[in-house]
């Protein structure tokens, strides 16, 4: 059982040096200079290690070369540790397959089976192993020989590595581990959930409701544990020392989007948190997304549109793609169908710009270049002239990047030319049924994540009566669907990271737990795996019936 | 309270041991489970040992164990059009049956633990026969089919050098399922899948079904029988 698990890494390991450094440095100036060539090697040699624990990459800049299951050669990526242990190191389990962790606390102590305040300690046989010493754990590294002189398993591979190598892949085990992550005290875990700017108050409420109602019951349903856990039973301890109050604290952004970054570092000042989770975006995501990679903070599940789809972070989770999705499900569409005439896309500002480069970029060049963009200047009206014009030279696809106040003058296009296909984001316009009228029906298809009215009704079966029981009106299904899952998957995956504050333990336990979590989203359904970002990965397209009201039946699921 | 506390652990101390040493006698059927021989404790739960497997290969084995079973069994292939790593459509029954022994396992790309090994075996397996590659058809089916994609299983191919005789299938998630159940091989969400190699040596002819990790010399010699019986 871990205590004090998890994670460090070269720049803390550096400034403890540094600290260390000045204090000595202070005392006793002619041991500095010594000092910090040894602390900077050190320094050299945990980041040498990390390398080669997260890339594979040999100090040479070679791939690290080993061999699993006794003769299948591995290389690079394929063998760097943290594939199987994991960025925490702490471990994973794959079907039967079970990955030990390899964090400093567990190398450096004995495994031992059974109690010691039991008096009932086996030091000897299966499952039990003296602690390592560098030199027996550079035995395990390139021999698979245990510190208890056993083979190990097949899988682990055996490396072929130099002395210095291994020395260095070892001196970053030993940095992998020292304090629980920052936002853990001994009594509380702290969350923030970030609403930015533009967000509706309907919203930001609907939102609110149903986490504030999870964490009340979270922390009445463990109030006795909590109570408890500082006096556990002996035999409990390793049970009672995971409990934690939950605290959620509010990050409003506000103003531009420039300045949300300030906001987010004074917030993390103020109170550093051990994870963001859901929230709600307006616009880009970014913002955000860069915060928690730069803090290295998880940020679980945020209702955006927008996420950096391109900007690859190990700590953002999101739904889906958004709006990219979107414009990709679309190309994807278009392009089953051949279209060979004309094609035009209107957009407005950035959330229109953004699916409509990105439906530019999924098309085949040679339909690329029969698309013609037709973005719509930041204060002008889309007048019936407007819509008259394009009814006049109808275009084989039409795609509309709008969202519902746009789209009010299309009523000018019905009796005129009708485009061959007519595609919305049902993200940027929420009420198609309501704005296009049923001439134009025909040619509509929707680009539609979410799931169908029939599946949302069930879901809603499964979350209403727990929200109805907590006087939560259902004002905002998605957003409110979508909170709730949130909230009950970092419950299950904290549940599975017991004692070990890590925030990159508890990320890892999010990949396994979305596939396992039976609680519904807005989604049709959810599932990651190590390294995947983005659980839902797919778009209907729909079409909406003659009469408003409900989709037409059979949807077409896109995975782009 | 607090004063009493030291006294009351010290007496459940004391009638603990009693129990255990009272336990240890009656023998290790009475041990506590997951604190018994074979039991592993990791930073998020407590696991058992997988019983090692009867052992049938061990003439096999020069360096060390690695424990697999093997066993014989007739599959119906389901009439299903999947995708392969180039984008087009394949039957999976002409693909299988097509005349060609065949290795067949299931993976998927962002998988950490299992699959890398499985399919380094194929690779180096393709690697050992050389140019009598082109006399086998190996088959690798996604079991994460939304997240692989035939450009994700495209580089992955690329990554262990698949040659032309090698092909990965992806397809929808029902189709993908009802692949995996077809061949017992659905084990629940992808994170809880098994080492799984199917061999099969013409069409009627049952397969040989490996459950396990098996080494690629092991996967070779087992090829090679197969072959040799045809």
């Amino acid at each position: 059982m871990i205590r004090n698990p998890v994670r460090g890494g070269c720049a803390r390991l550096y400034s403890r040096l540094a600290a260390a450094c000045l204090l000595m440095g202070a005392a006793s100036p002619a041991i500095q200079p010594a000092c910090a060539k040894e602390g900077v090697d050190e320094v050299r040699r945990v980041a040498v290690g990390k390398r080669m624990y997260r890339e594979g990459v040999l100090p040479s800049g070679k791939p690290m070369l080993a061999r699993v299951q006794g003769d299948v050669p591995l290389a690079g990526t394929q063998v760097a540790c943290v594939s199987c242990h994991r960025r925490s190191g702490l471990g994973a389990t794959e079907g039967q397959t079970l990955v030990p962790a390899v964090s400093s606390t567990w190398l450096f102590q004995p495994r031992e089976i059974g109690r010691r305040e039991f008096y009932a300690i086996r030091r000897e046989g299966p499952g039990t192993r003296p602690a390592y010493s560098d030199q027996t754990l550079a035995r395990a590294i390139r021999e698979g020989i245990d510190a208890a002189g056993r083979q190990m398993d097949p899988l682990m591979p055996r490396y072929e590595l130099g002395g210095e190598e291994v020395a260095a892949l070892i001196a970053y085990l030993k940095s992998l581990s020292s304090a629980p992550d920052p936002g853990v005290t001994d009594t509380d875990i702290h969350f923030a959930t970030v609403i930015t700017e533009g967000v509706a108050p309907a919203s930001r409420k609907a939102l609110l409701d149903v986490l504030d109602a999870y964490f009340r019951d979270k922390n009445a349903d463990t109030r006795s544990e909590t109570r408890r856990a500082p006096y556990p039973a002996m035999h409990k301890e390793w049970k009672y020392q995971a409990y934690r109050r939950w605290v959620l604290h509010l990050w409003d952004l506000t103003g531009p989007a420039e300045t949300w970054r300030a906001q987010l570092d004074d917030y993390y000042r103020h109170q550093p948190v051990f994870a963001l989770i859901s929230g709600i975006g307006t616009g880009s995501w970014r913002p955000v997304h860069a915060f928690c990679k730069e803090v290295e903070v998880p940020c679980v599940l945020p209702n955006t549109d927008r996420p950096p789809v391109s900007e690859s972070s190990f700590y953002s989770i999101y739904f889906s793609r958004g709006l990219v999705l979107e414009a990709e499900a679309v190309a994807s569409d278009v392009s089953e169908n051949a279209p060979s005439g004309r094609m035009i896309q209107v957009y407005r500002d950035d959330n229109g710009a953004v699916p409509a480069n990105a439906f530019r970029a999924a098309l085949a060049p040679r339909d690329a270049a029969r698309l013609e963009d037709r973005p719509v200047e930041p204060d002008a009206g889309l007048t019936a002239a407007f819509w008259s014009e394009l009814a006049r030279e109808p275009p084989e696809i039409l795609v509309l990047w709008l969202s519902d106040g746009d789209l009010a003058g299309i009523r000018a296009m019905e009796g005129a030319g009708m485009p061959g296909a007519l595609y919305l984001s049902s993200t940027l316009c929420r009420d198609p049924a309501a704005v296009i009228p049923k001439a134009l029906r025909e040619p509509l298809r929707l680009a539609y994540p979410f799931a169908l009215a029939e599946d949302r009704e069930r879901n809603l079966k499964r979350v209403q009566p727990w929200m109805r029981a907590r006087g939560i009106p259902l004002t905002d299904v998605r957003i409110q669907l979508n909170a709730y899952y949130t909230a009950r998957l970092a419950g299950e995956s904290l549940m599975h990271i017991r004692g070990n504050f890590s925030r990159d333990y508890f990320i890892e336990r999010i990949e396994h737990a979305v596939d396992r979590l039976a609680s519904p989203s807005a989604y049709p359904h959810l599932s990651l795996g190590p390294d995947q970002r983005f659980a839902s990965k797919g778009s209907y397209i729909l079409k909406l019936p003659d009469e408003a009201g409900g989709e037409i039946l059979p949807p077409r699921w896109v995975v782009p | 309270m607090s004063a009493r506390r030291p006294t009351s652990r010290g007496l459940a101390r004391t009638l603990c041991a009693f129990l255990v040493m009272a336990a240890a006698f009656a023998g290790p059927q009475a041990r506590e489970a997951g604190v018994g021989d074979g039991a592993v404790e990791t930073a998020h739960g407590t696991y058992r040992e997988p019983a090692s497997h009867a052992d049938e290969h061990a003439h096999h084995r020069v360096h060390m164990d690695t424990g697999h079973t093997r066993s014989l069994a007739n599959y119906d292939i389901p009439a299903l059009t999947l995708v392969d790593a180039s984008g087009r459509e394949v039957s999976l029954a002409g693909l299988l049956d097509g005349g060609k022994p065949l290795m067949l396992n299931f993976i998927f790309t962002s998988c950490t633990t299992i699959c890398p090994v499985q399919t380094a075996t194929f690779s180096q397996v393709q690697a050992a026969l050389g140019e009598l590659q082109n006399q086998v058809r190996m088959v690798s089916i996604s079991i994460d089919p939304e997240q692989d994609t035939p450009a994700r299983l495209s580089a992955y191919a690329a990554k262990f050098h698949a040659g032309l005789q090698w092909r990965f299938l992806t397809g929808s998630v029902p189709d993908i399922l009802a692949v995996q159940k077809a061949f017992d091989a659905y084990r629940g969400e992808k994170a809880s899948h098994v080492p799984l190699t199917f061999l099969h040596a013409s069409p009627g002819a049952p397969w040989v079904r490996i459950e396990g990790f098996i080494s690629a010399a092991e996967l070779l010699h087992e090829y090679r029988t197969l072959v040799a019986q045809r």
